[in-house]
């Protein structure tokens, strides 16, 4: 039987995971990461968890410890913010690489500098090209569902990749919500064991892991690992699916329309600045606009087909980014939509940027980015640069 | 038994042929090592000359007959701690190896390597010794002597090679109190195949064992010299043998009589040019430390 | 692109390399000289010194003519075969 608890992002991370049994965690703490650590070592100190765990000296060890683990066969977990997944850098990209499906949370935090400690999808975006599977969510419910599902994702045998759950550091790290927690017997029988061949450290089956390799080979390997990423659209929106029949709650697999099906005007958005976007969408609603709101999941491999089908014929677009693309004057998230829909008639498309360093992405800056869609639906001119959301109420 | 009828019951776990510079007494080292820890082995080979010469194998095939791979330069250490620590939960028994050069060992993967000490991680870390980047063509290390000549210490008017002396790894990693930490030459054969089958059978924690090796092309000396020369950079004192069992010292070559250390230091290239002030500094460690290890080895041993 | 059976970087044959061809010249231990020291035995980088039934040799098929052995031998029984 599954039960109701209240839990901010990281209890509901950790208990996410604890519910998928992984043979070995290491970490390493950061704030706003620090609490899931915490709580991971108590359930072993608890002996409610049977997870060994590694205490490593930094991030680039936690990750490389849990590759070695991977690479004797182990279904490994760990989690960071930031700086630490800028320190783990080398190794992160080399478990991709290597195809072991690791499962990471991003508690996602700017990047110094100036010196901060708030939250922003900088860090995850930022290495969004290291090969590895990229999922942001909005709330807490869809952090501890997610980190279930990652593993049977990473781990299933059309892709073997590592994932990363990414959600806003504070926003929802610490913020405290109802949260259903599935009951470990279901959970158990969800997920199936990880008995990797692909690539395993075995005396029993001696293999040499990365010889030096030249580039007709590494070419070889580099196409298998864009199709494997191809695959992983498909799993994703099975083991969605899958979920949702299970344990009834559905997130819609790469990305999730809301009001979309009449929609003329779309906000586009990620992470937890969804949930004030779809308030500003309701408010808009209600005086009879009809805009509606795509808010993207799976940020790697990237939804082009399902974005290209949601933004046809649409009279303008806006893209939310809490994050900056330097050199494009953007966000991100904005480069992306604009390549995916290259395809489509041109539609005029904002640049949002704002909610940088902790900064409140409210209702009013939602609605009044609505407010600018709508402008330049009408008259057509848009500056390819960012319009910043800026919140100026009490300063 | 003789130790050619041991060693000849144990198979060479190394591919036949590795590209290896003809002479060297690293390739040596870490046949014999790998030989002795035997087919329930996997080892880590970092970047550096073992796995320039393509022991970990190259494109789609593989350099050993046990399960081999490259780390990165500076996580061989944590790397083999993720491994073992999943072995150890299944409840297998495996030898798990780094054969790792000074720069991923003294250098980069340092923090690394005193995280997983600091652990008590059950590893076998073997540290191949050549002082310097020689894989791409010696570059300074922090285990770099001090004079010597390399492609970023070079001798010229206003310099006069490495300024500062070799970091003293082995007491470092004797200091982090792990299980058990040995230097071994492989000009003393019958010391190194017993401090790696003693390395064999260490549970309790980590274990760490410095060869202290040489390059024949990096060094400036001809390939059959290659066991001369560490030959006498023991005698001299300059590699002093010795291990450090659970805390207890113990001088492994105790070299009473030692030979010049200019026999060591004249016998080769990279130190050519070094003045008698160097050599007197040199000679001044290579005495410090002496001193320092015997004491050790009276009071701790 | 090259394809392997592999999806990641993994090798399982063993990869040889022929170091037989590097040398300039054979190396042969004289048995009649020969005191079984084990010098060559203990100190050959390649192990092309094979120790069987009490007498020592040196296989050549990897040996890359390095001269350690020569340099070690506490009797002078081994040496290049030059000429022919």
């Amino acid at each position: 039987m599954s039960k109701k608890q209240v839990l901010n992002g990281n209890h509901a991370a950790a208990i996410g995971a604890l519910l998928a049994k992984p043979d070995v965690v290491a970490a390493y703490p950061i704030t706003p990461q620090t609490p899931l650590v915490e709580y991971f070592s108590q359930y072993v100190a608890d002996g409610v968890m049977d997870s060994t765990i590694v205490e490593p000296e930094s991030e680039h060890s936690a990750m490389s410890v849990l590759t070695g683990a991977s690479l004797a066969g182990a279904r490994t977990f760990t989690a960071t913010s930031s700086q630490g997944l800028s320190l783990m850098f080398e190794p992160y990209f080399r478990a991709s690489t290597m195809r072991l499906p690791i499962v990471m949370n991003i508690v996602n935090r700017e990047m110094i500098s100036p010196q901060t400690v708030w939250g922003g999808p900088q860090d995850s975006l930022t290495v969004r090209d290291a090969g590895w599977l990229q999922i942001y969510v909005e709330d807490n419910q869809e952090i501890l569902d997610m980190n279930i599902q990652a593993f049977k994702i990473a781990e299933h045998k059309d892709v073997l990749l590592p994932i990363n759950i990414c959600y806003d550091g504070f926003y929802l790290s610490h913020m405290t919500e109802g949260v259903e927690v599935p009951d470990q017997e279901d959970v158990a029988n969800f997920i199936p064991p990880y008995k990797p061949t692909h690539v395993k450290l075995d005396p029993e089956t001696p293999m040499a892991v990365d010889p030096l390799t030249p580039g007709d080979y590494l070419q070889y390997y580099r196409e298998l690992h864009m199709e494997a990423m191809d695959n992983a659209k498909k799993v994703i929106k099975e083991v969605n699916d899958e979920f949702a029949a299970k344990f009834g709650r559905d997130y819609f697999g790469l990305v999730e329309p809301y009001k979309m099906e009449d929609a003329e005007y779309v906000l586009v958005t990620l992470g937890s600045l969804t949930g004030s976007a779809r308030i500003a969408v309701d408010l808009a609603r209600e005086k009879g606009v009809k805009v509606g709101l795509v808010k993207i999941r799976c940020l790697r491999p990237f939804p082009k087909d399902e974005i290209v089908e949601l933004l046809r014929d649409r009279k303008a677009i806006g893209v939310i980014d809490r994050n900056v693309s330097f050199g494009w004057h953007t966000g991100i998230v904005y480069q992306e939509i604009k390549s995916a829909t290259s395809t489509l008639e041109a539609v005029p498309t904002i640049p949002f940027v704002g909610g940088l360093g902790g900064e409140d992405l409210t209702t009013d800056l939602m609605s009044e980015a609505i407010e600018k869609v709508l402008e330049v639906a009408d008259n057509g001119s848009i500056e390819n640069k960012a319009y910043w959301l800026i919140n100026t109420k009490g300063r | 038994m003789k130790l050619a009828e041991r060693m000849s019951s144990y198979e060479d776990m190394v591919g036949p042929g590795i590209t290896a510079c003809s002479g060297c007494n690293v390739e040596l080292s870490m046949r014999t090592a790998l030989q002795i820890l035997g087919p329930n082995t996997i080892v880590a080979v970092p970047p550096g000359c073992m796995g320039g010469v393509q022991s970990v194998g190259w494109a789609d095939k593989t350099g050993m007959k046990i399960p081999v791979f490259f780390p990165l330069l500076d996580n061989t250490a944590s790397m083999l701690s993720g491994i073992k620590k999943y072995y150890e939960r299944i409840g297998r028994d495996v030898n798990v190896v780094a054969f790792a050069g000074d720069g991923a060992s003294v250098d980069a993967g340092f923090q690394a390597l005193s995280g997983a000490a600091e652990r008590g991680d059950n590893i076998i870390y073997i540290c191949y010794d050549n002082e310097g980047y020689m894989n791409t063509g010696f570059q300074r290390s922090s285990s770099t002597s001090l004079g010597s000549w390399t492609s970023t210490t070079p001798v010229g008017d206003a310099s006069h090679g490495k300024s500062s002396h070799k970091k003293d790894m082995p007491m470092i990693m004797a200091m982090h109190d792990i299980a058990y930490m040995a230097t071994a030459s492989p000009a003393y054969m019958p010391d190194l195949i017993r401090k790696i089958e003693k390395a064999k059978t260490i549970k309790d924690g980590l274990v760490y064992i410095h060869i202290y090796n040489s390059c024949t092309t990096g060094w400036g000396y001809p390939s059959e010299k290659s066991i001369d020369i560490v030959r006498k950079g023991v005698k001299s004192r300059f590699m002093p043998i010795y291990e450090v069992d659970h805390g207890k010292f113990k001088l492994n070559v105790d070299i009473k009589d030692p030979i010049p250390l200019m026999d060591y230091l004249s016998s080769m290239k990279k130190y050519k040019h070094l003045s008698e002030q160097q050599i007197e500094e040199l000679q001044k460690y290579v005495d410090d430390k002496w001193k320092n290890l015997k004491t050790l080895c009276e009071v701790m041993g | 692109m090259t394809k392997t059976e592999f999806i990641c970087a993994v090798g399982k044959e063993l990869n040889i390399i022929n170091t037989g061809d590097w040398k300039m010249y054979p190396v042969v231990i004289d048995q009649e000289k020969c005191v079984k020291c084990s010098m060559c035995f203990q100190y050959c980088p390649t192990k092309s010194v094979k120790y069987v039934d009490g007498t020592y040799f040196i296989n050549p098929d990897f040996c890359k003519g390095c001269g350690v052995c020569i340099e070690e031998c506490r009797s002078n029984a081994i040496d290049f075969v030059k000429g022919e």
